[in-house]
């Protein structure tokens, strides 16, 4: 966990009575609504459908117990009493009064977190891998180089008011992409080259919206050092060049497409000449100084307790299932990672009660050494549990409705809050996402599907990532009534494609059985052991269009 | 009305006049050139006395760049504070070119943007109102530690922390 200096407690601590100042000239009319915006939006403040809405930053998905007992007091003392998880790992409160935000940024502050970026046309969080530094396949813990581009993206003169928001993924895992990197403004894969140097590869223009393109790759080996360097010169570019005309057509998809990859490509370069051996290179001394925070986890030698988990597992089909969903795998002999489900049927996707969150950093520091994650489908990961202590954390967690065994499944549903909450939405995603997993509510049969990505948006803004899901929902408004138009095919990992829309769109009350006519054409051909997206794949939209629109008898 | 900060003073003006043909130009002491008036008046007529450039951002960048050399003024004219190309444009005239002048910023521009332009190389402010001019001076040094490198820090924080 990156801790703090003076230099990182100043900058926090001085953003926030900046901030204050400007909602102090707010409040005293001395500053324009519309100039208001642009700076309470870069400290993640929304004026929302009921409430302002606050989004606080989680960098890179990364927390600590008493950061989370902060956030729970907080929602408790400003807020409702609860918060929600987002799709890219930050936090959102959705009851806060105006007047109360500079004091929550100063409680936030005194815990070294804060609402720096998390909303506006400017750079936002940097997200990750919720398994970065415990993979077994990782090149290495990407997490070191989401801490420096923080840092570099923190209040940077250059790009506060870019054309539109602009995003940064890491993934360091060799087999699998959990951070959803191709849907980013910059993807950044970490890759190994011939001399078995660490750098990255560079993928740039992906994203979701109302145009969804994968990213493509403009750099297929940067040196580390050069890594701050190589991303100042790209925003650069697309600081001059991006579209302001249109805000739905102003992100760097939009240019790169416009323009070709090769062309963007080369002024890429051409900036990046001028300014490569500047003082923004990076020196060993700081990338091994960033990197020291993240290796504070203790191991102790341990073996794996294969056979003992497996005699447990044996006796309680429960914390079988649990096992088989909700824990991975850890690089270090005799620990493993496990998944906090926040998808209970019956509550809001995402959704944790103060209570909740005070109960999980207890937990976080009783079984995982105090620290914890948020993953980017909404749920919290503790990455450091002994596999000896595995069934006494289950045995808790499941008492407090924190071990729904769902995870990767058809109902580990990402959604987002919708227009129960959020004034953009054209339609509620909330209770559609509740229906199907009430729908889908015999684990048995869950299981039997497999992986299965279900995304829900409430709009075409698609913070639900709808897009790539396997299947994807999207809320759509006609002629005042709520509507959703389904796709299939979405991928967000490594396959990285946009799914396609099956057809016309349904009201909320089909939705269940539309969802279930889709997995019987899967079951009905599928091969033994293979997975709904490979189905989708092989046989194509139409026998799913066939069965879902079919005229009844 | 004192709107315009050069030095970190608040002044009525600094002489800077904006002329709108040749003939002005002539009449002028310290002309300031509309970009697109450049090309109009000619290199002859420029060449008898210094004269500022006024640059809108939709003007051709490129261009601008070819034609300064030792200008004493360059001001970017924000259409809408939120547009901020001139961030990106001052920054490269100091990095790319070397250029000494005054970089000034004038129209739509919060005052709550000032730091962010000193340190990407502007070095003159031209407020729209005065209100705003004593905003900008109160606010500009809230944030006083950056990561970054620029134009006021030529030393990111990790070389220097």
């Amino acid at each position: 966990m990156y801790v703090y200096d003076s230099y990182d407690q100043q900058i926090v601590d001085q953003r926030v009575v900046q901030f204050k100042e400007q909602t102090e000239r707010y409040l005293a009319g001395q500053l324009a609504a519309e100039e208001f915006l642009p700076l309470r939006l870069q400290n993640g403040l929304y004026v929302q459908r009921h409430a302002p809405m606050l989004r606080i930053a989680v960098p890179y998905g990364l927390m600590t117990a008493t950061q989370l007992r902060k956030t729970a007091d907080v929602s408790r003392r400003f807020d409702k009493g609860y918060v929600h998880f987002t799709t890219r790992q930050n936090i959102q409160m959705n009851w806060p009064a105006l007047e109360d935000v500079p004091e929550i940024l100063a409680e936030l502050a005194s815990v070294q977190m804060h609402a720096i970026q998390t909303s506006g046309n400017c750079i936002r969080n940097t997200t990750t891998d919720q398994f970065a530094g415990v993979v077994p396949d990782e090149v290495e813990d990407p997490r070191p180089w989401c801490e420096i581009i923080r840092q570099w993206s923190t209040l940077h003169p250059e790009f506060a008011f870019l054309p539109r928001k602009f995003k940064i993924a890491v993934n360091a895992s060799q087999s699998e992409d959990r951070a959803a990197i191709r849907f980013h403004d910059i993807g950044l894969q970490m890759v190994k080259n011939d001399q078995d140097e660490v750098g990255f590869k560079v993928y740039v223009g992906g994203g979701l919206g109302r145009t969804p393109l994968a990213g493509q790759e403009i750099n297929s080996f940067l040196a580390k050092q050069d890594l701050i360097t190589y991303l100042e010169s790209i925003l650069r570019v697309y600081n001059v060049h991006g579209r302001r005309d249109n805000k739905y057509k102003a992100r760097i998809k939009i240019l790169v497409k416009a323009m070709g990859v090769d062309k963007f490509s080369a002024l890429v370069d051409k900036e990046w000449q001028q300014i490569r051996q500047g003082s923004n290179q990076l020196t060993d001394a700081e990338i091994a100084r960033v990197k020291t925070f993240f290796t504070g986890i203790h191991y102790e030698t341990l073996a794996d307790q294969t056979e003992a988990l497996a005699t447990q597992r044996f006796e309680s089909a429960a914390f079988d299932k649990w096992m088989a969903r909700n824990v991975d795998a850890h690089k270090q002999p005799g620990y493993a990672a496990v998944t906090l489900s926040l998808k209970r049927v019956g509550y809001p996707p995402g959704d944790a009660t103060a209570e909740q969150l005070e109960l999980m950093a207890d937990l976080a520091e009783q079984y995982s050494q105090g620290e914890l994650r948020v993953s980017h489908q909404q749920n919290i990961i503790f990455s450091d549990v002994k596999q000896s202590e595995l069934f006494a954390l289950w045995q808790t967690l499941d008492a407090n409705g924190l071990a729904e065994p769902t995870v990767g499944t058809l109902n580990d549903v990402i959604c987002c809050p919708g227009g129960d909450y959020c004034a953009l939405a054209n339609a509620k995603s909330i209770p559609v996402a509740e229906s199907i997993q009430e729908h889908f509510s015999d684990l048995d049969y869950l299981f039997d599907l497999g992986d299965l990505d279900l995304n829900i948006s409430g709009c075409m803004n698609a913070c639900g990532h709808h897009h790539i899901g396997h299947i994807g929902v999207l809320g759509v408004d006609k002629k005042g009534e709520e509507f959703y138009q389904v796709s299939l095919g979405g991928d967000s990992g490594v396959g990285a494609q946009v799914g396609k829309i099956l057809g016309p769109s349904f009201s909320a009350e089909e939705m269940p059985t539309v969802i279930q006519k889709i997995i019987d054409v899967y079951i009905a051909a599928r091969e033994p052991e293979e997975p709904f997206i490979s189905v989708v794949n092989r046989l194509g939209l139409a026998p799913f269009k066939e069965r879902v629109y079919a005229k009844a008898n | 009305m004192q709107k315009l900060i050069k030095n970190l003073q608040l002044i009525d003006n600094d002489g800077w006049l904006e002329v709108a043909s040749a003939e002005e130009f002539e009449q002028s002491a310290q002309p300031l050139v509309p970009f697109k008036l450049l090309d109009e008046l000619g290199s002859d007529l420029l060449a008898t006395k210094d004269y500022g450039i006024l640059f809108e951002v939709s003007d051709d960048y490129e261009a601008l760049i070819a034609a300064i050399s030792t200008q004493p003024l360059v001001v970017f004219e924000f259409e809408k504070f939120a547009d901020g190309r001139p961030f990106t444009f001052a920054r490269e005239l100091r990095e790319y070119h070397q250029y000494k002048g005054d970089i000034r910023a004038s129209g739509d521009f919060m005052p709550d943007q000032a730091a962010f332009l000193y340190r990407c190389g502007f070095s003159s402010l031209q407020c729209r109102t005065e209100q705003d001019a004593q905003t900008a001076l109160a606010v500009k040094d809230i944030v006083s530690v950056n990561y970054q490198a620029d134009m006021e820090q030529a030393e990111p924080l990790f070389r220097r922390r």
